[in-house]
């Protein structure tokens, strides 16, 4: 045994002396590191790297490799510490993107901002370039790489303010970010989802951030196809309307144009805001009159509005925020040159630029950017198809969950969204949307309560999730409780900075509170956001038409029916059946203006949109009945009571004209009849005008009506 | 007409088995059942049917859809809609495709009816617009892009009625016979959404053999039944003579007419030729019902239940067996079971509606006739039911309104005019109901009440002249007999009328007319007196006049004194 441990004792010596002369390369250690890194060994890459880093003497390339195998083992405060004592992050980039990383990853923002502001990150960049002259490793790092870093950088910035609140510093950082690398994604994504920026405003950033340096053509024009379908969105569709380009042609608009500059001026925010969009000729061209209005109420909703008009004035500008990071960018970028053509290599991976815009059709991103188009135009069903296309690719792409949640809860198929709910819950209890789907489902099937559970742990989960607050906002609205539907509202729009959305909504609300001055501010304040959104355009004629503005609703319900008929044609399709209400609304705009014939029209498309409608029914019976068609009138009654029995006010009227009716004796004779009967249509118009009660009782209620609707169309837009 | 009635029997018969092949391969079942009916009524010797292409069975199946054609009629011929639909998802030649649209109707109405409540008369009928909505849209579509065939069209039209867009449905429907003329649905189903004869002419029909009858069949929808039935004589004459369901059209116009007897008898010649057909058996039986042959409606019954318990004609059938032996809520079960079969029904919901009355339950008789009219507009018993309806719960202005649609819709019938007068009498509109009274006697008065009424209201106006002359008119018709007190009341009327007027003669007639009748005796008597004392006045002085508002102011309380005692003594 002895002589046996003493033989291996002088083996082992042997070898130490042959050590001696051996040479080891630590970059072998180096390349074993990646390789395990690349394989997701993580621990062993570790194991490894701290020796190489040992070896190299703390050589700054191998300290971040092991700070980066901690990182990956999610030990962030392990890997802030190892570069933190090595001092590297106020040196080299790389670790100081990483050390931030890490810190936000441990959610120690303040002092990952702290860190930020002691350095100058530019100052860095100049220091970088010393650096390398040391250090030739990471000298291999060229300048694109090093935008892309600083890119990278930038967007953990706006995320780290983003956690801490600080939203408009943040949009400056994530604008940075895509100035630095256009193709910062995450960035984009950060800005168009959160609906952070206008319509114009993202718009602007497009051009803006559209480089030329950084790659070539075709790839800039697959770049900006790929970005623009990223923008599209509800009312992009309307915007490319030549006819509404254009609308201050006809006398009337003209007028209405200088109804909204005064009314504009009247409103700073406004203004602002039309400052700040290019596409001044398209905004604002549509008509927003102002009600005679002279002193200001000091409402609650009236003071938030008033609030916020001054935040959001204060708060931030693309111009300045852009033209701040084009100042940086002169400053560094520039020391750029072209990257070659691509020709040189491998011909399978050539394809000309036309046949790549075709190929990437089928990408899931501009597949799931048309499914939104279509549910923004409320072609559900036709949106589904290509979301459950995109689900059989890729089953857990959350951007289509969120299309499809909307889908669903208003196609009312509860029992899929019930499963679906089961499903997401099962798979990732830590996402938002799981919990926004489980609320979603049960305010589905009427139970507010638990759904507004769900939803508020949703939000728990992540702050900025402004969807939760707006299907908040909704189960409040359907319960009638008005305040509280505005105060979710209210903090959607505070999440929801560029989404007309809630200011909609709260429009509604404050009409169906009857407050129609302020819902009418809400939906200028909408439309400024989504000029062409004919939802609002609606909405507002229905404020009109509540405040007994009838001439001014009827001209809002018109621009908005050529507007919709515009955008149909344009897609060569006949109008859809969503827009019934606004045809029956016209009807009823067009009868209280005395257009008893046009009334009628509008009120028979309304039908043969959506057939069956016991409410449009009682408005033909009604006007028919105007008209001293009564006959015919009472027939369109017994219709409409028929699908509706206990309609009040359609049961009062028909009693009023067929007491009329009475005197209306059948064809048996003729000649003295028609005296007769002229004498009663006088009587009927009179006594109907006479129960004007039930009439604009009517109207409420069909508006009522609308509204719900309405909401519900509108419900999920928000999803995404 | 000439022109329409030269057929070549030969096309005829071709065309009809074309049809009834190309109706199969859809599975319109009813269209194909009519045409074979049809094509077995005309026999030809000399017919080969080499002459019909061999090909027409495949014709519009393109080779690669055959097989999941095949899988998907099969699918549909067992019920199951939802997977013949699937199954054809994808298909684009013309057939395969009808069968997707259409089993997915099928399947929407068959969950439809399945879901229904088991009480009909719960029935809503805005229920299937939401299973349609998608449906009407993909057809709309494809209508506007002209993509639609015939029996596409037809399809769309079925849901365009559905939907109450008439208008439209009028003109896919006629669009679609134009393409296919020989698929008798859409005729079928284009008949009830005519209203009147200035429409039919109006439109522009297919020349083709089928259209007279169509023409035929409408007429006799729209109650010109002599028109009809000529058509339909002329047809028989032209080639059709052995075509079960021309006799059975002529029946119904017979019925329509209300010629009792000869309904009943081509309905028993059409048993003895087809003993099993249970189409139209309803109508028999409420021919029977009029008759009161109770014996022959128990054995009715009995076959229909023997034939086939499920049928919505034979569950009538019954419910009108059971309503004549006053088993009004076994009646009503078996409307509602016609009803759960056919929603559509119509006499089913017009009879249980008359059940309800029966039964006193006023508002279930609303309804059923309520439905009734959503069925067909031209259902004038229904209009006329709800009429009385309305009279009963005291809405007299309702009343008033659907008895002027039964009226419109029946002008020559003297029920419906009484019933209006009737109710503008209740409304105080006696001018109105003058004239309703009046045209009434001059349409032929049915029941013979016409100038009774007349007599009355003249009475109530104090227009004696009037009141005479209705009260003459009524006393002439021998009809009267049959109600005692009226006549009494009439003859009372007239003898004080011609007491006032001193014309003895008449007034001594009138008085003995009461006279014959017991139970007025003493009335009788009494106003004999005054004639006879008058009589003595007259001759003797001037003074009677002044007497004569005495006596008359006797007169009045002894009449009603008069009828009291024939109260208590009833």
């Amino acid at each position: 045994m002895t002589t046996d441990l003493i033989i291996e004792e002088s083996d082992m010596n042997e070898q130490f002396n042959n050590l001696d002369q051996q040479c080891t390369d630590i970059d072998c250690y180096r390349k074993l590191v990646k390789n395990l890194l690349d394989l997701r060994r993580y621990k062993s890459a570790l194991y490894w790297s701290e020796k190489v880093a040992v070896l190299s003497q703390n050589y700054p390339k191998d300290v971040y490799q092991m700070a980066q195998c901690m990182y990956m083992l999610k030990e962030y405060n392990r890997a802030g510490h190892v570069i933190k004592r090595s001092e590297l992050e106020k040196k080299n980039l790389l670790c100081l993107t990483l050390l931030i990383e890490c810190l936000y990853a441990s959610k120690e923002y303040q002092e990952a901002l702290n860190l930020l502001d002691s350095l100058d990150i530019e100052d860095l960049n100049t220091s970088l370039h010393e650096e390398t002259d040391i250090d030739p490793v990471i000298n291999q790092i060229n300048d694109n790489t090093k935008n892309d870093l600083l890119a990278s950088l930038y967007l953990l910035k706006a995320k780290i303010l983003e956690a801490v609140d600080k939203r408009s510093l943040a949009i400056d950082c994530y604008i940075h970010a895509l100035q630095k690398s256009v193709y910062m994604t995450e960035a984009l994504d950060a800005l168009v989802h959160h609906e952070i920026l206008m319509s114009w405003e993202e718009k602007d950033l497009i051009q803006n951030i559209m480089p030329t340096k950084q790659c070539n053509d075709a790839d800039l024009h697959i770049l900006k196809y790929l970005y623009e379908q990223k923008l599209k969105k509800y009312y992009s569709s309307t915007s490319t309307s030549p006819q509404m380009g254009h609308p201050e042609k006809t006398p009337n608009n003209a007028q209405l144009l200088n109804a909204i500059n005064e009314k504009i001026k009247a409103s700073e925010t406004v203004e602002n805001r039309k400052s700040i969009s290019t596409s001044t000729a398209v905004k604002g061209s549509i008509k927003l009159f102002s009600t005679p209005s002279t002193q200001t109420i000091m409402s609650p909703a009236n003071k938030i509005l008033y609030d916020l008009k001054n935040t959001s004035a204060s708060s931030f500008s693309i111009q300045s925020s852009l033209s701040r990071s084009m100042l940086n960018c002169s400053r560094t970028v520039n020391t750029n040159n072209k990257i070659p053509s691509r020709t040189a290599k491998n011909s399978g991976d050539i394809i000309t630029a036309k046949n790549a815009l075709r190929i990437l059709e089928n990408s899931v991103d501009i597949l799931i950017a048309n499914a939104e188009e279509l549910f923004y135009n409320c072609e559900y069903k036709k949106c589904l198809k290509i979301i459950e296309e995109i689900l059989d690719r890729d089953p857990y792409h959350k951007r289509t969950l969120f299309v499809q949640i909307g889908c669903l809860m208003e196609l009312k198929d509860s029992n899929a969204l019930y499963y679906m709910a089961h499903k997401l819950v099962d798979f990732n209890p830590d996402e938002p949307i799981s919990w926004y789907a489980v609320g979603s489902y049960y305010i589905l099937i009427n139970k507010p309560e638990q759904g507004r559970r769900y939803l508020t742990k949703a939000v728990l989960l992540d702050r900025l999730f402004g969807p939760a607050f707006l299907t908040y906002g909704h189960s409040f609205a359907k319960e009638k409780e008005h305040d509280q539907a505005m105060a979710a509202y209210f903090k959607a729009i505070q999440l929801m900075r560029g989404c007309h959305l809630p200011f909609l909504y709260i429009g509604v609300e404050c009409g169906l509170t009857k407050n129609y001055e302020m819902a009418e501010k809400f939906f200028y304040q909408a439309m400024s956001l989504a000029p062409l959104d004919v939802f609002v355009l609606h909405e507002l004629g229905v404020i009109k038409y509540e405040s007994e503005l009838y001439e001014d609703a009827e001209e809002i319900f018109r621009t908005t029916l050529s507007m919709v008929t515009e955008m149909c044609k344009q897609k060569n399709e006949s109008l859809s059946d969503r827009w019934e209400p606004l045809l029956n609304n016209l009807g009823h705009c067009c009868r209280k203006n005395k257009k008893l014939t046009e009334s009628l029209d509008f009120h028979m498309r309304a039908l043969s949109l959506k057939p069956l409608n016991s409410q449009t029914y009682t408005s033909i019976g009604f006007v028919l009945a105007l008209m001293g068609r009564l006959s015919e009138a009472v027939e369109n009654f017994h219709k409409s009571l028929a699908l509706k029995r206990d309609d009040v006010i359609t049961s009062t009227i028909l009693k009023t004209v067929l007491e009329d009716l009475v005197e209306d004796m059948v064809e048996i004779e003729g000649g003295d009849e028609k005296e007769n009967q002229q004498q009663q249509k006088h009587d009927i118009t009179a006594n109907l005008t006479s129960s004007g009660e039930t009439i604009d009782y009517i109207d409420v209620y069909r508006q009522l009506k609308f509204d719900e609707r309405e909401d519900s169309a509108d419900m999920n837009l928000e999803c995404d | 007409m000439v022109d329409l009635m030269n057929f070549n029997l030969v096309e005829v018969k071709q065309d009809l088995i074309k049809g009834i092949i190309e109706c199969n391969k859809r599975g319109l079942i009813h269209s194909s059942k009519w045409l074979a009916e049809l094509n077995q009524g005309i026999q030809i010797v000399e017919f080969e049917n080499s002459l019909i292409d061999a090909n027409t069975a495949n014709a519009g199946i393109s080779h690669e859809e055959f097989d999941s054609y095949m899988l998907a009629k099969t699918y549909f011929d067992c019920r199951e809609y939802d997977r013949a639909a699937y199954f054809t998802r994808n298909s684009i030649s013309p057939v395969p495709r009808f069968i997707y649209l259409y089993s997915m109707y099928m399947a929407k109405e068959k969950k439809r009816l399945d879901n229904s409540p088991d009480n009909a008369t719960l029935l809503t009928g805005n229920a299937h617009l939401k299973d349609l909505s998608e449906l009407m849209s993909i057809l709309n579509e494809e209508y506007n892009q002209k993509k639609l065939d015939g029996y596409g069209m037809y399809l769309y039209g079925v849901i365009l009625k559905k939907l109450d867009l008439t208008q439209l449905a009028v003109t896919v429907f006629l669009e679609c016979v134009h393409l296919v003329p020989t698929l008798w649905s859409a005729w079928i189903e284009l008949s009830p959404l005519i209203q009147d004869t200035e429409q039919l002419r109006g439109l522009n029909l297919p020349k083709h053999w089928i259209k007279t009858f169509f023409i035929a069949h409408t007429f006799i929808e729209i109650f010109v039944n002599d028109t009809g039935i000529s058509l339909f004589e002329e047809l028989q004459h032209a080639g059709f003579e052995k075509c079960i369901y021309i006799t059975s059209q002529i029946a119904i116009a017979y019925h329509n007419k209300r010629e009792v007897d000869k309904a009943i008898e081509m309905f028993q010649q059409i048993l003895s030729i087809d003993p099993y057909r249970l189409e139209n058996l309803d109508m028999y039986s409420n021919l029977l019902f009029v008759r009161e042959q109770k014996t022959e409606m128990a054995h009715l019954a009995h076959k229909a239940v023997q034939i086939n318990k499920y049928r919505p004609e034979t569950c009538c059938v019954i419910g009108n067996y059971y309503s004549i032996r006053g088993e009004h809520q076994k009646a009503i079960l078996y409307f509602q079971r016609a009803l759960k079969l056919n929603p559509k029904y119509l006499s089913a919901w017009t009879l249980m509606g008359h059940e309800f009355m029966e039964l006193k339950n006023t508002n279930a008789a609303i309804q059923s006739y309520r439905q009734a009219v959503e069925v067909n507009r031209r259902d004038f018993r229904a209009w006329y039911g709800l009429g009385q309806a309305y009279e009963i719960i005291k809405m007299p202005f309702y009343g008033l309104h659907y008895y002027k649609i039964a009226t419109q819709l029946r002008p020559y019938d003297s029920r419906m005019l009484l019933a209006l007068g009737e109710t503008y009498e209740k409304l105080d509109k006696k001018s109105n109901a003058i004239k309703c009274y009046q045209k009434a006697c001059n349409v032929g008065d049915i029941e013979g009440f016409a100038m009774l009424k007349l007599g009355k209201l003249y009475e109530d106006l104090k227009d004696q002249e009037n009141a005479v002359n209705a009260y003459k008119n009524y006393v002439n018709d021998e009809r009267s007999n049959s109600e005692k007190n009226s006549l009494i009341h009439a003859y009372l009327y007239l003898a004080t009328y011609y007491v006032e007027k001193k014309n003895f003669e008449d007034a001594t007639y009138y008085a003995h007319k009461v006279l014959e009748i017991d139970e007025t005796k003493p009335e009788a008597k009494s106003i004999l007196k005054t004639i006879a004392s008058s009589r003595v006045k007259q001759e003797g002085d001037d003074m009677a006049e002044v007497n004569m508002d005495l006596e008359q102011s006797n007169i009045v309380p002894q009449e009603i004194s008069g009828e009291d005692m024939d109260m208590s003594t009833a």
